[in-house]
């Protein structure tokens, strides 16, 4: 196992990235990385669940739309909803009703934007949350 | 259905096996009785741990492929080396009762290497609360017909409970390292370790501690009657050819304490 604790071994903030798109991931992880968090990534429900449950994050930003079909991501708000530590977390989704919005903030969701965000934004929102939840947060 | 991570688990490298030795130790010496081979995922990433590879693979419901692709790579690399050390095979308890074929296949893989069944031990392991009990029982009744040698791994913990003993009757427990580190120092822990290796006895079955990592333990467990041992103390889990040396110096070594 792993360090315990939502920070890493060099106190950085760890978060979990979980997307199905390849380039976004890649993408928003090296930003993240390029500021100094410790970055996990998933590209589908089972390996994030897995993830949560062995590591503690400061933050998950994850899509709901993980497969092709339906709401994956909703798995996801439920298994971080379960855990004592639970970390702040930002739904990040092409999928937007408003039904769906307030499902996913009735699920605990700090933030719920939508796609297309630019990633100094997505950062900003990051930093702001983390801000307000402990020492050692960016 | 989209599955990056098992198709690299599944891929070619995606799986690497280590294996690890169990001792049996009594007046007349210290001599290997098995090496459990243990699986580690995609090198380089976070699913190489094993508690973290297997519960994704749990999850995506796929111990059965895993499980499979487990057997043929531990039997692969076991086969490079012609020697006859018992072979210790992780299996899980919802793959036996899933995978109609499971017992076939492994036997038929060993037979393709060259191994005998009756250097092979099946280590049954479970973590989801539901299978397929009557296929799971046909499996098991295949392999011990083969001349398998049944073990129930993690005894103690989760799914390896009592009514997982009665549906087993394994020839070998292996007592969870829950259980075992720290039990010198814990008369409660003690308890529960003897309580487990008398019950073995009752079933005709023998009892190995896994994780046993230190002197003091060890101490404390043989003087219970317990024989048989795994754990870093003894060697840590190494590919194929490490264990191999590390075997081969220790036996030099206690030649030399012997004087020979």
């Amino acid at each position: 196992m792993e360090a315990n604790g939502n920070l890493a071994s060099n106190n950085s903030p760890r978060i979990l990235i979980v997307d199905d798109e390849e380039a976004f991931l890649v993408t928003t992880a090296e930003h993240f990385v390029g500021l100094g968090y410790e970055v996990h990534s998933a590209r589908e429900r089972e390996e994030a669940v897995a993830l949560i449950n062995h590591f503690e994050y400061a933050l998950v930003i994850t899509d709901l739309a993980l497969t092709h079909i339906g709401l994956a991501g909703f798995d996801v708000l439920k298994e971080i909803a379960e855990h004592h530590l639970r970390p702040k977390v930002v739904v990040l989704t092409g999928h937007y009703e408003p039904k769906v919005e307030t499902e996913a903030r009735r699920q605990g969701v700090d933030v719920f934007l939508r796609k297309p965000q630019r990633l100094t934004d997505l950062a900003s929102v990051a930093a702001s949350l983390l801000s307000c939840s402990g020492p050692g947060m960016a | 259905m989209n599955a990056p991570l098992l198709t690299a688990i599944l891929g070619p490298g995606g799986l690497r096996t280590r294996f690890q030795p169990v001792f049996e130790i009594d007046d007349r010496g210290q001599r290997v009785y098995s090496l459990e081979c243990l699986t580690r995922g995609p090198e380089g990433t976070l699913f190489e741990e094993a508690d973290l590879l297997f519960d994704y693979v749990r999850r995506k419901q796929a111990e059965s492929l895993v499980d499979r692709e487990c057997i043929a790579t531990a039997l692969r690399t076991y086969a490079q080396f012609g020697i006859n050390i018992r072979l210790g095979i992780n299996v899980h308890a919802s793959s036996l009762g899933r995978d109609a074929d499971l017992a076939t296949f492994l036997l038929t893989a060993a037979e393709r290497f060259a191994i005998p069944a009756t250097s092979l031990m099946v280590e049954v392991v479970e973590h989801a609360p539901a299978w397929n009990q009557p296929q799971f029982l046909r499996n098991l009744a295949a392999l011990r017909r083969a001349g398998v040698c049944i073990a129930l791994d993690d005894v103690g913990l989760g799914r390896s409970n009592y009514q997982m003993i009665l549906d087993c009757l394994p020839d070998v427990f292996k007592l969870d390292a829950y259980l075992v580190h720290g039990a010198h120092a814990d008369p409660a822990r003690m308890a529960v370790v003897e309580c487990l290796l008398n019950l073995a006895r009752r079933l005709d079955a023998r009892v190995v501690a896994e994780g046993v990592d230190n002197e003091m333990d060890l101490g404390a467990l043989r003087d219970i009657g317990m024989t048989m041992f795994q754990g870093n103390l003894f060697c840590p889990a190494l590919s194929f050819s490490a264990v191999v040396m590390h075997l081969q110096t220790q036996q030099r070594a206690n030649l030399q304490l012997l004087g020979k």
